[in-house]
């Protein structure tokens, strides 16, 4: 199922692309006589016409299209209409965008950002520097409610602003005039650029006009990325066209984006009706074990899936001081008692690999072997340890629940093969319970839950998106001074390879005591249909080929429809 | 007949006036809010400030007691999970295509049911009554969601006669409407089966198959008329259920219909939303017995209300 | 006001069953439909009370070596995602389903049909008081109300029994009451009320008897639906605690799988299908059987 064969005419477009990031689109070289399509942009010799760029996707649908409003009920794709000051590229690494160029001052703390000359939003109106200005303190004003405003808490006030402990205009974020930008933070913060990689910059002057709503509807969704909303039939598709107006680095292939709207279980059964050109990632996977086994069985499926890991973990987290887990060889016999190899290959069918520790392999400072040895499935030390702590065999062991939260049948099947290796191997009765997703939020952030079975996927590649979910009063009761101290200098320290070992040192602690027994990193599978092409079908610097952040569109203006589209 | 309907009416105020109370209620003691989010709680400044901008920030007591004063000017509040649109708003954007599909399924199963139950009721015990029994009894004991998605797995999947999906063209109307059909259309067809078997053994039917009437006339004449009044009270509440959708059929078919709102609404604790799909359905109901007893006084003088 | 009529479970009068019940099992026997709704429902208890002498493993018992395996000699329904052998958590399935089943039902009985009678019998104000409840509660929307139910109490069996419950004892107290007036104007009961009876006596006496062939019926048809809805609940999420087996908790993990590994959905679903099809019959023919008018001849 790997994309082992590489055509000699994907290389040549491969090259093309290269030199259209490199240089973008206006300067790129043209192949022959052309197309070019509607916004300007020359297309590959093999791409369909422009009338047949069209790229046709079904996910979820959120409510907002905006990005510092919601994160969690958004929309998905709010890199479609709107440049952030940086991007990630295929590769993960940081790239200009909004951007032309920045600096940093020598204590790391201010940073100043020039915007490229001539961008502007959809209505002809000139993109600013207070623009972005405006976009961190609406989402710092807790009138926005904004819901992960945690994320930009490096940013000097921001938090402080958010619990209206400080004024809007005292946040760390200037404009020095239209086109510089000054951010300061608050300690120097190496992963800032990761961050502002999603600020995704809304229109003042619409924003401060129409509220909230500016992003449903394509009357007031003004962009000032490559694409712009054509319309939003709620519960039925989102359509978005090349934005005429842009004048930034991203101009697309594609005319069209249709994004349909469905609920999970009605993805692959679209796809394979040819109603959709690709499923994008969703979590948990938008493919069942069962649709695994049907792409590997056949032929075309399989050259039209493609694999890659993926930045998420999941892990088992123990319940606080009230609980049989406050003992030590109690947590450390739960890791011991749990097989991760059987769950990957038999629940997940190998669309997974173990997890050692918290950061997944290729991830920023992961070096996952080093713990490889550090809880080993070992059923016979496990139950050692249990009676050590007072249960043998799992004697008056207190009832508890694995809860899982709002998890898909292939969760729900991992938890319970969780449940049966506890109880094989230790004794222990555990039940397995799915509990609805807020019921389960709103217990597990009171610390309420004794075992959970939870995931953490990444949201920008930096180390400190993971390790800071354990600092004490995080998502979990579990709290170590040792731990907190090397992940609270690791976050400030500039080199990088200085905050690596701080982390791992971090995650060392983690892992070792026990506070969490970590289980795999999921693989991706996605399907895009052969005439899918561009970017995604060159394998990056880690050796996939991956559709990367389909939640925040970074691919779609590097898709283009071949040929070959029906 | 005047006071009788005013004092249905008043009725029917009344039981909707207590289930919107007791939803109320209901739907407050679940736990976690409709701001509280997924992966960090939100800083308890933004909290207070959105629920206060939703009016969740009063007492229990006055937001009811507002809510009830607002519905009785015809405003239902605005749902949480399409922000900006009011629940009138989001119920006249679903609710039609719910109704189109239910109406659909509704006639083919009524259609289908009855002359099935009729005909196998003709004869009773021959190959076509077995056949009509195993049908009818399929569609009742298959659930949507395995039926669904086989039907998807073979019509689509399989032999790609069908779309797997959508609801823009009448070839995407096909396989939900069967999906959804199949089941009423069980239960029409056994009433109705029962129902006529049951008038061809009255007195009145016999002295007319003595007199040599034909068989067509006497179905027609006499027993349908007479099979038809007690199988109102299996066909009336197939109206409420088939016009609230079904978040089965319509998740599976991607059907933009009103069924998915029933379960989305309590999981996001959308309250304006519940409260508005309660007194819907409340109202379908009530509405469905009201016009049922009516029909009962028409199909048979011998009932009357005072 | 209202007379509430299910075709042949109650217009047609039955103090003659009394006189006939040698009657009773020759229809039995003549009636093919409801021997084997009969049979399949026996078989079904059988194999809820007999589970664990007839299963080769405990139903929680996983073999990650031998997941997601067809049906075969070794697994005669194949296995699951964890390797758990299929053929047992079937089995193990009826026991949720017909005490979800039968549960449901005797507490539908339990409330509804002294309502029922109460309203019947004392009429007036205590009528008024009931009926509206129940003209109040039908009108709630059930899916909703069983949702709201299971997000406030947490799942678990006897959470779903409460919110399945909440709505099965409204058919039982219509039919109840509407039964109820229909006998108490007739001939019998005038006299017996003419002899001086009180009105409990008259109804336990008489009426109760009377009216119970129905109830009967009614209750094994409403059994299949509080198996459904257990099975519909259980396939949102909402069902009881894994590992115990359930069919409409196996259905929803099943389906998701419908495309390749189609054993784990179509087992448990024909388990449903075979379940609702017993029942069904066997109240069709419960009712054929006690109310010979309903059968020709």
């Amino acid at each position: 199922m790997h994309r082992m064969r590489t055509p000699r005419s994907r290389l040549c477009v491969a090259g093309l692309l290269v030199a259209l990031v490199v240089f973008g689109p206006g300067y790129g070289p043209t192949v022959g006589a052309a197309t070019v399509n509607s916004v300007g942009v020359a297309l590959p010799s093999d791409a369909a016409p422009p009338s047949k760029q069209v790229l046709t996707l079904i996910g979820r649908e959120g409510t907002y299209l905006d990005w510092s409003k919601t994160v969690q009920k958004g929309q998905w794709m709010p890199g479609l209409m709107s440049d952030p000051l940086v991007m990630q590229d295929y590769n993960s690494d940081i790239k200009p965008l909004a951007a032309a160029r920045w600096s940093v001052s020598p204590d790391g703390r201010t940073w100043t950002f020039v915007l490229r000359p001539g961008l502007r939003w959809s209505d002809g109106v000139p993109l600013s520097a207070s623009d972005f200005v405006y976009t961190i303190r609406r989402m710092a004003n807790p009138e926005t409610g904004f819901d992960v405003a945690w994320y930009f808490s490096a940013v000097k006030n921001f938090k402080e602003a958010n619990e209206g402990k400080a004024k809007l205009e005292d946040i760390g974020a200037v404009a020095v005039n239209p086109a510089t930008l000054q951010i300061t933070t608050t300690d120097p913060t190496p992963y800032l650029l990761m961050l502002l990689s999603d600020l995704y910059v809304v229109p003042e002057h619409v924003v401060a006009k129409t509220g909230d709503p500016w992003s449903q509807s394509p009357d007031t969704a003004v962009s000032s990325g490559p694409f712009k909303l054509a319309s939003w039939e709620r519960d039925k598709q989102l359509i978005f066209v090349a934005n005429p107006a842009y004048a930034g680095i991203r101009k697309p292939y594609l005319e069209r984006i249709v994004y349909k709207v469905g609920q999970d279980q009605s993805f692959f059964p679209a796809y394979l009706a040819n109603e959709v050109d690709a499923i994008p990632w969703i979590y948990e996977g938008p493919l069942g074990p069962s649709d695994l086994a049907r792409v590997q069985s056949d032929p075309r499926l399989r050259r039209e899936a493609h694999i890659w890991p993926y930045f998420q973990t999941w892990w088992i987290a123990f319940g606080g001081e009230a609980t049989a887990f406050k003992d030590a060889r109690v947590r450390k016999a739960f890791a011991m008692a749990i097989d991760r190899d059987a769950i990957i290959k038999s629940v997940l069918r190998g669309m997974a690999v173990p997890a050692y520790g918290m950061l997944p392999p290729g991830f920023h400072c992961a070096q996952p072997a080093r713990l490889k040895g550090a809880q080993p499935y070992n059923p016979a030390e496990a139950k050692k340890l249990l009676a050590e702590a007072g249960y043998p065999d799992g004697r008056g062991f207190p009832k508890y629940d694995l809860d899982l939260r709002a998890a898909s049948p292939t969760i729900q099947a991992a938890g319970e093969a969780i449940q049966a290796m506890v109880k094989q191997n230790l004794g222990i009765d555990v039940g397995v319970q799915n509990l609805e997703r807020k019921l389960f939020m709103d217990r597990l952030n009171k610390y309420d839950l004794p075992l959970v079975l939870i995931p953490w996927e990444y949201d920008y590649a930096d180390a400190s998106n993971f390790m800071n979910i354990y600092k004490s009063g995080g998502r979990h009761p579990w709290s170590n001074a040792d731990y907190d101290k090397a992940v609270v200098a690791a976050n400030s320290t500039m080199g990088d390879a200085q905050r690596c070992t701080m982390y791992r040192r971090a995650e060392d602690i983690l892992v070792r005591d026990p506070g969490a027994v970590f289980l795999w990193h999921p693989t991706v599978t996605q399907l895009w249909k052969p005439w899918v092409k561009g970017l995604i079908n060159r394998t990056n610097k880690y050796g996939f080929v991956s559709w990367s952040r389909p939640s925040k569109a970074d691919m779609p203006p590097y898709i283009y429809m071949g040929n070959e589209k029906p | 007949m005047g006071r009788y309907l005013v004092a249905r009416a008043a009725a029917i105020l009344g039981t909707l006036l207590i289930i919107s109370l007791f939803v109320f209620i209901v739907m407050h003691a679940i736990p976690g809010g409709p701001f509280d989010e997924d992966k960090m709680p939100l800083p308890p400044a933004s909290k207070a400030n959105i629920l206060r901008s939703y009016g969740l920030d009063r007492p229990l007591s006055e937001q009811y007691v507002r809510f009830v004063w607002n519905v009785a000017h015809l405003n239902f509040g605005v749902s949480y999970q399409s922000p900006g649109e009011s629940v009138v708003h989001l119920l006249s954007r679903v609710w039609p295509v719910t109704m189109h599909l239910g109406g659909m399924a509704l006639a083919i199963a009524l259609a289908g049911g009855l002359s099935l139950g009729v005909t196998a009721a003709l004869r009773q015990n021959t190959a076509v009554d077995y056949l009509t029994t195993g049908v009818a009894v399929f569609g009742l004991v298959v659930p949507h969601f395995v039926l669904g998605s086989l039907l998807i797995l073979l019509f689509s999947t399989m032999l790609g006669w069908l779309p797997a999906g959508g609801w823009d063209a009448p070839r995407q109307w096909i396989l939900p409407t069967l999906t959804y059909c199949l089941a009423p259309l069980g239960l029409v067809a056994r009433y109705t089966r029962v129902s006529v078997l049951e008038v061809l053994g009255a007195d009145h039917v016999r002295t007319a198959r003595a007199k040599g009437l034909a068989a067509r006339r006497i179905v027609l004449r006499h027993v349908l008329r007479n099979a038809l009044v007690p199988l109102l009270t299996v066909i009336g509440p197939l109206f409420p259920d088939l016009l609230t959708g079904s978040i089965f059929v319509e998740g599976i078919f991607r059907v933009p219909g009103l069924g998915r709102y029933f379960v989305t609404s309590v999981y996001d604790r959308d309250y304006p939303m519940i409260m508005g799909l309660a007194l819907l359905a409340a109202l379908l109901v009530s509405v469905m017995y009201l016009v049922s007893d009516l029909l009962y006084l028409l199909a048979d003088p011998r009932i009357r209300y005072t | 006001m209202r007379v509430y009529a299910v075709p042949g479970t109650g217009l047609a009068g039955r103090h003659e069953i009394n006189a006939g019940r040698r009657g009773w099992l020759r229809r039995l026997r003549r009636n093919p439909m409801a021997l084997a709704g009969a049979v399949v429902v026996a078989f079904l208890i059988f194999l809820a009370l007999a589970a664990p002498w007839i299963t080769p493993v405990p139903y929680d018992r996983a073999n990650f070596g031998e997941a997601w395996q067809f049906p075969s000699a070794a697994h005669w329904l194949g296995t699951d995602a964890i390797g758990r052998d299929l053929y047992t958590r079937v089995v193990y399935g009826a026991r949720v389903s017909l005490t979800v089943g039968f549960t449901a039902q005797a507490i539908a009985l339990a409330v509804g049909l002294p309502l029922g009678l109460a309203a019947g019998v004392l009429g007036g104000r205590t009528d008024f008081l009931i009926m509206r409840a129940v003209d109040t509660l039908t009108a709630f929307p059930q899916l909703l109300f069983a949702l709201l139910i299971m997000v406030v109490l947490g799942p678990g069996l006897g959470n779903i029994l409460l919110a399945i419950s909440f709505h099965a004892w409204i058919p039982i107290c219509r039919l109840a009451r509407a039964q109820c007036l229909r006998e108490r104007e007739r001939d019998y009961v005038e006299a017996a009320r003419a002899q001086g009876a009180g009105e409990v006596s008259v109804v336990m006496r008489h009426v109760l008897p009377n009216i119970l062939a129905p109830i009967i019926v009614a209750v094994t048809l409403g059994i299949p639906q509080a198996i459904f809805t257990e099975a519909a609940l259980s396939f949102l999420g909402l069902g009881v605690r894994a590992p115990t087996p359930s069919w409409g908790q196996m259905v929803g993990e099943g389906v998701t799988n419908i495309r390749y590994y189609w054993h784990l959905a179509l087992f448990p679903s024909l388990m449903i299908a075979v379940t609702m099809a017993g029942f069904t019959l066997l109240g069709d023919g419960v009712r054929d059987v006690l109310d010979p008018r309903a059968l020709k001849n």
